[in-house]
């Protein structure tokens, strides 16, 4: 159990050691504010992520709404009655 | 060690320590905040959400120092010790919203520093693996340090022996015997459960007692 001992002993007097003070507030307060003035990425993502998914379901809704009305919209009917 | 076992470790350390996160601590006397302080941190707190900036400033004045004590036991080096403090305030501020008043703000920062301090280990040993022989790393720093005193000079030793282990051993140890925590304490700080603290110690003594005998030898 030597290794108790030491632990023990060591860890003791180790405790009474004098801890240099510091002084954090400033660069604290600094950080803070720089980190608060950068733009938020993550609200900026999410929100170009959901205008590409709505423009990509609007130009799917627009294209097939395109494709049954053109003059092509008959062969196509004819095409998929054929082909059941 | 398998995957198997190491696999309830990792969700205490991942998952377990946050769920845990404001579950109430025995207080340490050394450490006990009156109840006029106590009140006197939470309206601070409640200020500092509100976007009133002296009111955070006032509780890192108040606090930074037993953060740093507690911080001295992870880095010897006066700027990356400063650093850390620093660390631990900035990631407080944005986890603020979070501390619910269970327990005394200072055992709330505290939890905050342990992590801070074990992340600073497991990247230096990180950078250890990927640079076995770089010159002037942190803990060779450290021990060329002359010691002003004999607790310094315990202190520099005992930094010395628990740098040669693993940052998970040497989390355990440092909190049980250089920080005196109790095994409650120190499950509390790291998140982990107070059966894991006592078998994470007992192995890291284990490995203590073997890097010991080799030193003998």
């Amino acid at each position: 159990m030597k290794e108790l001992e030491l632990l023990e002993s060591l860890g003791q007097q180790a405790r009474q050691e004098r801890v240099p003070r510091v002084q954090v507030a400033l660069q604290v307060e600094h950080t803070l504010a720089v980190r608060q003035e950068e733009p938020q990425i993550v609200p900026l993502v999410m929100a170009s992520v959901s205008l590409s998914a709505a423009a990509a379901a609007m130009f799917c809704v627009v294209s097939i709404w395109a494709t049954l009305q053109s003059p092509w919209a008959g062969y196509l009917q004819s095409l998929s009655m054929l082909m059941h | 060690m398998n995957q198997a076992a190491l696999l309830p470790i990792w969700w205490e350390w991942t998952f377990a320590g946050p769920i845990r996160e404001n579950r109430v601590l025995s207080v340490r006397p050394s450490q006990q905040a009156d109840v006029q302080d106590q009140a006197q941190d939470w309206a601070d707190v409640q200020a500092a959400l509100d976007g009133d900036q002296q009111a955070y400033r006032r509780l890192v004045e108040r606090y930074q120092q037993p953060i740093a004590e507690l911080l001295w036991r992870f880095c010897r080096q006066t700027i990356i010790h400063e650093e850390l403090v620093h660390d631990t305030f900035v990631e407080a501020y944005f986890s603020l919203r979070t501390y619910e008043q269970k327990a005394p703000l200072l055992h709330w920062l505290r939890r905050i520093a342990t992590r801070v301090g074990y992340k600073y280990w497991k990247k230096r040993e990180q950078n250890r693996q990927q640079h076995p022989f770089s010159i002037g790393s942190p803990g060779e720093l450290e021990q060329v340090r002359e010691p002003p005193d004999e607790a310094a000079a315990a202190a520099e030793r005992l930094a010395g022996l628990l740098d040669q282990l693993a940052p998970r051993d040497r989390l355990v140890l440092t909190l049980l015997y250089w920080e005196g925590c109790s095994v409650a304490e120190a499950a509390g700080l790291t998140g982990w459960t107070e059966a894991l603290v006592k078998v994470q110690a007992h192995r890291a003594r284990k490995r203590l007692r073997k890097l010991l005998d080799e030193a003998e030898q």
